[in-house]
This record gives C-alpha cells, structure tokens and sequence, in this order.
C-alpha cells in the first residue's frame, strides 16, 4: 500500500530553483506515494493531475497523511509552509542550512519584531536578544551568514533531509538527536537539442570560434558575479573570442548587471538576457554556452540546482571549493579556492585554451549528474527516508 | 544688604540736603561790616536764583537717594529670593541625585529580572518545541499502529 503523503513546496511558476526541483522530483515521487500538494502555488500548477491545496488546508485534512514533507528554503517562498510545518511537524528538507532570510520576512519585515526576537533568542539565547535588538535598533544588519535561525525547525521535525553531507554535518553539529539523511538533489537531465543550442548562440551573432562563458539563476551579491566577469575580461584582452552569458533575473539595489558589465568596459562582450521565463529556454540558454561559471560566496548550505543542471546538461560547471561545491567530484568540475581571484583567471584561460578538456570537464560533470541525481533515485532515496522514520517511530525511539 | 552699599547712602542721603553759604571775614574791627555787606549784596545779586537752584537740586538729590534706597532694598529682596531658590534647588537636587541612583538601582534590577524572564521564555520555547515534536511522533505512531499492516 503507498504511503500518503503531505507535500509542501513552493510550485511553477514561482521563480524559485525549489518550484522547478519539485517539478522535477514529483513525477517519479507519485509512483512511490499518493502525493497531495500544499502549497502557494495551489491555484496555478495543474502538472501531474495531483491534488493540490493551500498550505493551512493541511491542518483540517492532517489525518488523511502519513507524514507531512516540507520544502523549506531561504525565501519568502516558504513562508507559508513554514508556518504549518512549525504547528504540525514532518519530515523538513532543508534546501539552505541558514533561514535567516525566511524568518526576517516572517518578522521584521512584516512588522512584528518581537517574534524576531524571540527567534533569535531561541538560537542564540540572551546574546541573541541582544543581538536581535541592536538589528532593530538600526545599529547592526541581520546577521543572514552568521545566524541559520534554523534551530526551531530543526527541532521540532520528526526528520532532516539535506541535499550534502556539508549540511549534514552542520544539522547534526547543532542537533545531534535529530534523524538526518542526506538525499542527493534531483535534477532533470533532459537537454536542449543541438540545434536549439546552436540557433540561441547564432541570436548572439557570436564569431564561430567563440567561447561562451554563462552565470545562471538569480544574480544576487553572493553569486560573485563581479569577480567572474573580472577574471573574464582579463582572459579576454588575450582571447578576444571569449563572450559572456548572464542569464537570470537581478536586483538592481544589489546587484546591478548591466551598470557593472558597463562599467568593467564589456558591454561588447557579455549580454544580459534578465530571468529567463521558461525551463525549457533557461536549459537551451544552458546548452548554447561552454562553461557555467557559479560562484557562491559566502554559502549558507545550500545546492546549487543551476550547478547540477549545468553539469546535467555537460557544460563544464565552474565552482568555489566549499559548502556542497566541495563534495562534487573533483573531476566533474572546475572547484577554485574561495575568493581566489588569480586561480578563477587561470581556469578560465584553461577553459578557454584547452576546448576539448573542457568538452571532456563537462561530459564527465554529464555522466556525475546522471549516476548521482536522477530525480528517480532521489524520489527513491527521500521514500527511503520516510519508511526509515516510520519505522523508527513504530518501534519508538529511546 | 550690603554695608557698603548702606554706608554709601547714607553719605549719599546727608550729601542731599545742601545749605546756604554763611558769609564772614576775618578782618579785624570791619569783618563783621563785610560779612553783612556780603550778605546784602548777595540777596540783591545771587540768592534769588541760588535759592531756586538749591531747592531744585535738593528736590533731585532727595528723589536720587530714594530711588537708590528703593534700589537697595530690591536687591536685598532679590539677593534673600535668589539664596532660597538656592537653597531650594540645592535640596531638589539632592532628591533628584538621589532618585537617579534609585533609578539605576532598580534599571539594574529589572533588567536582571527581564534577563531572568527572557531565560525562562527562551527554556519555555525550547520545551513547547520538543512537546510539538513528542506530540508529533505520538501522531504518527497512532496513525501506524492503526493503519493497516
């Protein structure tokens, strides 16, 4: 008999990376379970016939399920869900360790700063109270990298699924009781075709000897955007052949790509395509470039769903050696030390100068992705998990 | 009020009043003849004016003195006022010295207690987590020992 399960996430057309992994997992997920769905996205996704509610429609329907799974990231996208899952606790997949972004939505920004600091005080006791005040207070900015605010949910899961033993470790440092699994990210490993690649790279109107470097995803400060096109724009005073793909929706108060591409002098040679509507462009965007360059500094504990679509789709991916980066294969990618500016212009003249180790980079990045992250073994290993608990708690804990 | 403004006056008051010259000689046999004749010339050329003058000058001198005794006594009123304000708001502060300390005693003490509060809370929260947690497991081992095997 399937089990019947409680499923919250953020869904398409949410322009989040969790709206397109659900998407992903799902399919193979409702082979193995009744899936319901609970989310934001009730209204909008129909994909899968699966039956789809609001997220507080679960606290009437809770006894139809076995367990109730919540996707929780650091975004406002999990606010909701984040809510029932503190009322009633299920098995929580943490997409980021740290979910101090969530909760100063949930609080500050919602005007209610003493939930703020009550939640820092639940984490960091009374310093975190201080803390907390001197944020309100306009003295100090929240501390998004320093504190995770992730202890109450963590706490109050029947069990903890992250996506590397990088989070792994962090969940189990701060709660050591706590039943953790580490499940492999899904990701879809269809690919654009060749053809859609090429007629994507010929819209650039690109030399035939261009290499295409991309950064994918949501351009945040942290995506390190400026020391990637630095490092570009010196490989390019010696390869001129060399172009640059920015595809992905930004916040000019943070980052603002076009006004830094203008300013590094590269307007001639990177184009800024903004958030790409559809998966089906985004992975044909994929397809057209040569190397992925995803940098991520600092990391709150998170997989990086544009990382594994690039190694799915055989680009060779270009990563900071730490957090989750650091457990990819050392031969499926290019991993540079953190922030190490030199080492990030040798690998991109290496990428650049080297084309078929760079093909070879990619397409063992390809067979990576396809052995490790098939959302089929990740339906498989999070069902894994769930039995795992059942059991567990059938047979009681001491 | 002060004694030297008392002492000055008081030769300021007897300084007001001012008084005909009293003509005399010296001169042996005739002094007591030029003295009058003195006397006669000066009623006939100068005393109808000087007397005018005089009684003028005296009618200022008096009104100055007055005034500078009105003047005198005000400042003794304003020096008595100001010492007991003085005096006064010596005391005030004093009390207000003394409720400041008070105050920081008690700040002190309240934000221990609200530290003491916060700590209780923070066990509190932590508790009703674990409870929810516990609650949790319960319910789904309900569920499992009722569902089908």
């Amino acid at each position: 008999m399937k089990r019947r399960l409680a499923y919250f996430s953020p869904l398409p057309p949410a322009r989040t990376g969790i709206a397109d992994y659900s998407a992903e997992l799902l399919p193979p997920l409702a082979q193995l379970a009744n899936v319901t769905l609970f989310s934001d996205e009730h209204a909008q996704y129909a994909a899968g016939g699966l039956p789809t509610f609001p997220p507080e429609a679960y606290a009437a329907r809770r006894g139809m399920y076995d367990l109730p799974i919540y996707h929780i990231g650091n975004s406002v996208f999990h606010e909701r869900m984040a809510r029932v899952a503190l009322r009633y606790p299920g098995v929580l997949v943490l997409h980021d360790y740290g979910l101090h972004q969530l909760w100063v939505g949930q609080t500050l920004a919602a005007g209610d700063s003493a939930r703020y600091v009550r939640e820092m005080g639940y984490s960091r006791g009374l310093a975190g109270i201080r803390w907390a005040r001197e944020v309100i207070g306009g003295r100090a900015e929240p501390p998004h990298f320093e504190v995770a605010l992730n202890e109450r949910l963590v706490a109050v899961s029947l069990g903890v699924i992250v996506h590397s033993e990088y989070a792994r470790q962090l969940v189990q440092q701060q709660n050591p009781q706590q039943r953790i699994a580490v499940v492999p990210a899904p990701i879809g490993l269809e690919t654009a075709s060749p053809k859609t690649a090429l007629s994507l790279r010929q819209r650039l109107n690109l030399p035939p000897d261009a290499c295409l470097f991309g950064s994918f995803g949501i351009i945040s400060h942290t995506k390190q955007l400026e020391a990637a096109l630095r490092a570009f724009a010196e490989v390019r005073a010696s390869h001129p052949q060399c172009y640059y793909l920015i595809a992905g929706a930004w916040n000019a108060l943070d980052v603002d790509a076009p006004a830094l591409v203008a300013r590094l002098g590269l307007t001639d040679a990177v184009k800024c395509l903004g958030y790409v509507e559809t998966l089906e462009e985004f992975l044909g965007w994929l397809a057209a470039v040569d190397a992925v360059i995803n940098l991520r500094h600092p990391t709150v504990g998170e997989t990086s769903a544009v990382a594994l679509r690039a190694l799915a789709a055989g680009r060779a991916l270009v990563v900071y050696d730490h957090g989750w980066y650091a457990e990819l294969p050392s031969d499926a990618c290019l991993k540079l030390p953190v922030l190490d500016q030199a080492a990030l212009v040798a690998g991109l003249r290496r990428l650049v100068e080297t084309p078929e180790e760079r093909v070879a980079l990619g397409e063992r990045g390809q067979v990576y992705a396809r052995a490790v992250h098939a959302p089929a073994q990740a339906a498989t290993a999070m069902m894994g998990f769930v039995e795992a608990l059942l059991a567990d708690l059938r047979g009681g804990r001491p | 009020m002060d004694e030297r403004y008392a002492d000055v006056l008081a030769a300021a008051r007897r300084a007001a009043v001012l008084r005909e010259h009293e003509f005399s000689s010296a001169v042996p046999f005739v002094g007591g003849l030029i003295a009058r004749f003195r006397r006669a010339w000066n009623s006939v050329s100068t005393r109808y004016y000087v007397i005018s003058v005089i009684t003028q000058q005296m009618a200022f001198n008096q009104l100055s003195v007055d005034l500078l005794t009105q003047l005198g006594q005000g400042i003794e009123r304003q020096e008595g006022a100001l010492a007991a304000w003085v005096s006064q708001a010596s005391r005030e502060l004093q009390e207000l010295r003394a409720r400041v300390e008070a105050s920081e005693l008690r700040e002190k003490e309240l934000r221990e207690e609200l530290a003491q509060a916060q700590t209780w809370l923070i066990a509190q929260d932590r508790d009703q987590v674990a409870l929810r947690h516990d609650l949790s497991e319960l319910a789904v081992q309900l569920r499992e020992a009722g569902s089908p095997k």
